[in-house]
């Protein structure tokens, strides 16, 4: 109980009370019970718990190797994170920290934990242990956590057994007593487990009542020399350290202590340690300094890190290079924010166990490395990317590092990262070291079965750039059918309503014109491009202009998007008339819209679509039209769609135009989008020997991301684009979102026939 | 019915034509509306659950694939809701972007809609993938179905490139499909296994539902902090044992509390595997079924603290028994699935607090056995002319004043072999004795019984009304008395 409530008080930042609490314990409680007495040690058994329960929650099948490693981390986790006084202040920053260290969904995690657990692992049957006695809701909890206390215990692990003593000293989860619970701490010690906290209860008899820490830190030392603290605990001392004096005092001790002949590797750690402490404080102070003493001691740092997940060599050879290189290729030059990205590698390392974490490092370095052209690097990294890819087998193999990096060139060179001489110079970098008497590769390795590599894989590029070509064409006919299919469907749906409602003779001929001509625009463009290009430049007289063929291909969009399946690609055109006309709230979004009120949308789709039916039964104008839907939709400002340009009436142009319009107006209403109702402009004009049909209007990125059709339409005007000369580049996907096609005047324009 | 998630997107074509030919042998398709979104509320309603993307499928999936039996999946999908903002509403979706579709930016738009065009056709792989082997759903249990064969293409390649044998992918409108659909739901496996499920979810809640406020009003009483909190707990975890029936007929030393039972709900639940085993591993899945379910009736019964709920006391004499005869013999060897779901109903009924009105869960079972009207004068000939059998078989005994309950109970201990089928067929029997009691007295002539049971009225309700009593009753009527 008595976790819960300091967690409690510490979480809801009650620090007085907190305090007040703790001094009523001490009055009443055994000695002991002042271990729990400093804030700032339950802050960081706290922040310690909420570490080691994220690592356990990753999800990894290697039990065995976590729980070493947590093993490890619980003991010396304090280095990497210490809460300071500092931290303590800025009580903000703490929750912050907590905030994020803590997963949101704690019962998962704990139920991973307890999995765990039940195969025997000590520290996870202490961790769920803890965390159980801090989530008391019932009898059978508190006795739970008894028991899983209890089993980690008995396997002589030492938290569980000082943890188990607190737990007798109180009486939680089984009956109380002092000689059990004594006797378990006592065990705790012996096992090495928070020396420093009895050395600095013993300290403070010594020095006083009030708490001291430079007084408890000479104590220790003292306890150290006179063999009555064992001097491997050592490490506990860097539970005590805040300033530079003091941290540069422990580094000297323990350098000392290591020149008296103790080899212990725990001195090495130490020492690194303070050093990475004093780099982080640097920091504020004396930025060069604080980078110069980090990289000295950020190897020994790392390998501290993992000491039993790979050999020393190789976790020193890969993980200070990752260092070095954020710090080379930082682009802050704050010491402080590349201390924080070091700390973030570590984290990534922590919390992954895996190489993906590393990998991602990598990736982004080579990247880096080719953007600035820098192919010596770019090799290096690549090897150790590929080492790292490869931890299973522990060596380095130069050779497939190779591959590795040429995959990475030759992605950037595909990517259009690389254009073909850059490509070339990297082939004729590793030709120089060929030639040349030193090779420069960090592990030396066959430069010429490099270059062969090389050159296969540009034979190979050559190749698939050909099979690209096929392909694409290929694709092209399916996309062209697709688009055939669905052109038709417009006309379809037109000649569909008129035989359910209107029954108009002209309405069924209209129609089915378009179909024809459209069935001849396709064979055409199916077949053969010149004859196509030769049929529509011929194709410059007719009833036909460019008016009608607008409301043509208005006619044939609306109707096709006021059928059922059609209104699927124009939700938001409902919803803002929905707004607009106060039939729902003005605070319905669009799913709520899509999902709530489908019954009203098919209401306004069905009555518009009636509507727009029976306006051009009865022969309306462009403007009738335009008015229509600046009634519904929006203002559609149209300009140069006059009779300049002549063709005959469902022949090979007006069909070829009808298609390209349809695609403008189909985008203009799928993704047309506006809270302020601004108007959309569609417009004709002849500019430097091109006709340019150009369409803008505003949209949003969430409509422009919707599911609303194939997204086949910008590759078919580009295909059409392609086999009539005219030009369509795919439209930026923005706001003000515009789209242009261009058709060459030869094609359209009497007299300018070639 | 089993519950079954079908993701489609309906790609444009007839919403209700393909209802038709994917659902058509399970439920009328006649008169459902010709719209995607009205027909997903219908189908809910049905134990269907329809999602119409990638990322709403992905992310039930997720986080709801227990409630389901089977899945249909079409490949080509939709990637997420409309109205949706995909970057910041769809995690699942960006996910697989990111790690299989090359986006590295969600900012970069262009980028971003090509993998999404790219993914809408290999949409139905990843669904299935992730089922699969994040899951480990059984294959067996999702039909592939596509109408799309442009895209038969690429998803071939993308089982070939994961070096993953490809699934049978069936065209909606094959007649395959309706029958495939029609047998995996109503196979009496999965219907058992849904509705066991369904219950232990139902108990689980019900008495979570009860477990919280008795906390918080435990801890109101006596204080939050301290120890005293402590001694408020153990008293509303006292309040909280007598929130479960089954506490009120057990002695005070053997109570179980609400956290056990819960448990207990949730260890029931697991028991079935999703895929439905062969002959001999069900039986042996069943028997141990049985004998989980039974396990607290190894307590001693306090049939006088029953009182004069005669339900309660039929539920509670099934479960006893069940008890006994499972431990020591032969009994439960070769069950059906309506024996299991028979038992499953009997046992919560006994335990736990439960409605006058049929349970969701209980209608789900119930489809396991054929309604049958009942006859007051079949029923009581029924049980005269069993009682009478029951008690030729053991002569000896003093058939003139033992319940048939004992008269089971000595049927089963003294018969050296008796029959499996009369003991299972006598646990169904229980229920009408229990509810309907009787007496059997030798009549004036010599050799003749008289018997007079005052039968039980609310047998004969109108279905209609949809009371539990009375739907159990019509439903189990056929198994009790005649085979």
């Amino acid at each position: 109980m008595s976790f819960q409530i300091l967690e409690q008080l510490i979480n809801t930042g009650e620090d007085e009370m907190l305090y007040k609490l703790a001094k009523n314990w001490v009055d009443n409680s055994p000695d002991i019970n002042k271990i729990l007495l400093s804030l700032e040690t339950l802050k960081v058994q706290y922040h310690t718990f909420a570490m080691l329960k994220r690592i356990a929650s990753e999800p990894v099948s290697d039990f065995y190797f976590m729980d070493t490693l947590l093993h490890d981390i619980f003991i010396h986790i304090e280095f990497t994170h210490p809460i300071t006084n500092e931290d303590i202040a800025n009580h903000k920053e703490y929750e912050e920290k907590l905030e994020d260290t803590f997963s949101t969904d704690l019962e998962a995690d704990f139920q991973h934990i307890k999995k765990i657990a039940m195969l025997g692992f000590p520290t996870f049957q202490f961790l769920y242990a803890f965390y159980s006695l801090s989530n008391i809701t019932t009898e059978n909890d508190l006795i739970e956590s008894f028991q899983w206390m209890e089993r980690a215990a008995t396997q002589g692990y030492p938290p569980a057994q000082f943890l188990l003593g607190v737990m007798f000293l109180h009486g939680l989860g089984e009956t109380k007593s002092e000689e059990k619970g004594l006797g378990l701490i006592k065990r705790s010690y012996e096992n090495n487990y928070l020396a420093y906290y009895v050395a600095n209860i013993q300290a403070q008899y010594e020095i006083g009542d009030e708490y001291d820490e430079t007084g408890a830190v000479s104590k220790f030392f003292k306890y150290l020399e006179t063999g009555e603290i064992p001097l491997t605990h050592v490490t506990e001392l860097q539970k005590i350290h805040t300033t530079i004096a003091e941290n540069k005092k422990i580094i000297q001790k323990a350098n000392q202590l290591l020149e008296e002949g103790h080899p212990e590797e725990k001195i090495h750690k130490i020492i690194c340690l303070h050093m990475m402490e004093l780099s982080k404080i640097y920091a504020k102070h004396n930025k060069a300094l604080s980078g110069t003493i980090a990289t000295v001691a950020s190897p020994q740092y790392l390998h501290n890190l993992f000491p039993a997940m790979m050999p020393t060599e190789w976790v020193l050879g890969l993980m200070s290079t990752p260092c070095a290189c954020i710090w080379t290729y930082s682009e802050s030059n704050n010491s402080s924010d590349i201390f924080k990205k070091v700390k973030d590698i570590f984290w990534t390392l922590l919390f992954k166990t895996e190489a993906s974490g590393i990998q991602k490092i990598y990736e982004r370095i080579i990247k880096k490395c080719t953007e600035q052209k820098d192919y010596e690097y770019a090799q290096r990294f690549a090897i150790y990317w590929f080492a790292v890819s490869a931890k299973s087998e522990l060596l380095w193999d130069e050779t497939r590092a190779h591959l590795v990096l040429i995959d990475s060139m030759e992605a950037a060179f595909q990517n259009g990262q690389l254009n073909e001489k850059e490509w070339f110079n990297f082939v004729s970098f590793l030709r120089i070291h060929e030639d040349g008497e030193k090779p420069e590769y960090p592990h030396g390795g066959s430069a010429k079965m490099m270059i062969t590599t090389v050159l296969n894989k540009i034979k190979n590029i050559e190749l698939e750039k050909r099979n690209r070509e096929l392909e694409q064409k290929e694709q092209e006919l399916e996309e062209m059918m697709a688009m055939f299919a669905h052109k038709f469907r417009s006309p379809l749906d037109a000649i569909l309503y008129n035989t359910s409602h209107g029954n108009t003779a002209e309405i069924y001929e209209r129609h089915a014109q378009t179909m024809r001509g459209l069935l001849d625009i396709f064979s055409l463009i199916s077949t053969d491009q010149d004859v196509l290009v030769n049929k529509l430049a011929k194709d410059i007289v007719g009833d036909g202009n460019l008016q009608k063929l607008l409301e043509k291909g208005i006619d044939m969009v609306l109707l096709h998007l006021l059928t059922e399946s059609g209104s699927d690609k124009i939700h938001q055109h409902f919803l803002s008339y929905a707004k607009k006309t106060d039939a729902v709230a003005q605070t319905t979004n669009a799913a709520d819209w899509y999902n709530e009120y489908y019954d009203l949308e098919d209401e306004l789709r069905v009555a518009w679509q009636r509507e727009y039916a029976k306006l051009i039964e009865t022969k309306s104008s462009l403007e009738d039209r335009l008015k229509w839907i600046e009634q519904y939709f929006f203002k559609l400002e149209i300009t140069g769609f006059d009779n300049s340009i002549r063709f005959k009436e469902y022949g090979i142009t007006e069909s070829f135009l009808v298609i390209v319009i349809n695609e403008i107006l189909t985008n203009l209403f799928k993704y047309y989008s506006s809270d302020k109702n601004e108007s959309a402009q569609l417009n004709w004009q002849s500019l430097d020997g091109y006709q340019t049909i150009k369409c803008s209007n505003p949209s949003v990125k969430s409509e422009r991301l919707e599911d609303k059709g194939s997204y086949k339409g910008h590759k078919f005007l580009s295909g059409i684009a392609r086999k009539t000369g005219s030009k369509f580049e795919k439209p930026e996907m923005q706001d003000n979102f515009s789209l242009e096609f261009l058709i060459p005047n030869n094609v359209l324009i009497k007299g300018e026939t070639e | 019915m089993s519950n079954i998630l079908w993701v489609e997107d309906f790609g444009g074509g007839d919403v209700l034509t393909t209802v038709d030919d994917v659902l058509g042998g399970i439920i009328e398709t006649g008169g459902l509306p010709n719209e995607k979104r009205k027909i997903r509320k219908i189908l809910g309603n049905n134990g269907i659950t329809l999602h119409l993307n990638f990322q709403d499928a992905a992310s039930f999936i997720k986080e709801r694939l227990n409630t389901i039996d089977f899945v249909i999946l079409d490949i080509d999908l939709d990637s997420h809701a409309k109205g949706k903002d995909v970057t910041q509403d769809c995690p699942e979706t960006i996910k697989i972007l990111k790690t299989y579709y090359n986006l590295t930016d969600t900012g970069d738009e262009a980028k971003l809609m090509v993998a999404l065009s790219d993914l809408q056709k290999k949409a139905g792989f990843h669904l299935y993938v992730e089922l699969l082997f994040n899951h480990q759903y059984p294959r067996e249990k999702i039909l592939f179905c596509s109408n799309h064969g442009e895209n038969l293409m690429t998803i071939q390649q993308a089982f070939k490139a994961a070096m993953m044998e490809m699934p049978s992918i069936y065209t909606k409108s094959d007649e395959k499909v309706k029958k495939l659909v029609r047998t995996r739901s109503k196979s009496k496996y999965a219907i058992l296994r849904r509705g066991i499920i369904d219950g232990c979810n139902a108990i689980q809640q019900q008495l979570e539902e009860k477990r919280q406020p008795l906390i918080t009003s435990g801890k109101k009483q006596n204080g939050e902090k301290g120890l005293a909190a402590l001694g408020g707990l153990k008293k509303s975890f006292q309040e909280q044992n007598k929130a479960i029936p089954f506490n009120s007929f057990i002695h005070s030393e053997k109570q179980v509390s609400i956290q056990d039972m819960q448990n207990y709900a949730s260890v029931l639940a697991d028991l079935l595997p999703l895929q439905e085993p062969d002959q001999a591993e069900k039986a042996n899945k069943y028997k141990l079924f049985v004998r989980t379910l039974s396990h607290e009736w190894e307590r001693d019964v306090l049939w006088g603290k029953i009182g004069s709920n005669k339900q309660r006391r039929a539920f509670a004499s099934i479960m006893k028994k069940t008890r006994n005869w499972v431990m020591h013999s032969n009994t439960f060897d070769h069950l059906l699935e309506e024996d299991v779901a028979f038992l499953f109903i009997c046992n919560m009924r006994a335990m736990f607090e439960l409605d006058d009105d049929m349970e969701q869960y209980e209608k789900k079972l119930l489809h396991l056995f054929e309604a049958t009207d009942i006859s007051r004068t079949k029923l009581r000939d029924s049980m005269i002319e069993k009682y009478h059998w029951l008690s030729k078989k053991l002569p000896g005994s003093h058939y003139s004043v033992i319940s048939f309950d004992e008269l089971l109970r000595r049927y089963q201990l003294k018969n050296s072999n008796p029959s499996v089928t009369d003991l299972i067929q006598g646990l169904y029997q229980l229920f009408w004795f229990q509810t309907s009691p009787g007496k059997v007295d030798k009549s004036n002539k010599p050799g003749e019984l008289t018997y007079s049971f005052n039968i039980n009225n609310g047998y004969f309700n109108k279905p209609a009304t949809g009371k539990f009593f009375t739907e159990f009753a019509r439903h189990i009527y056929a198994k009790s008395f005649h085979g």
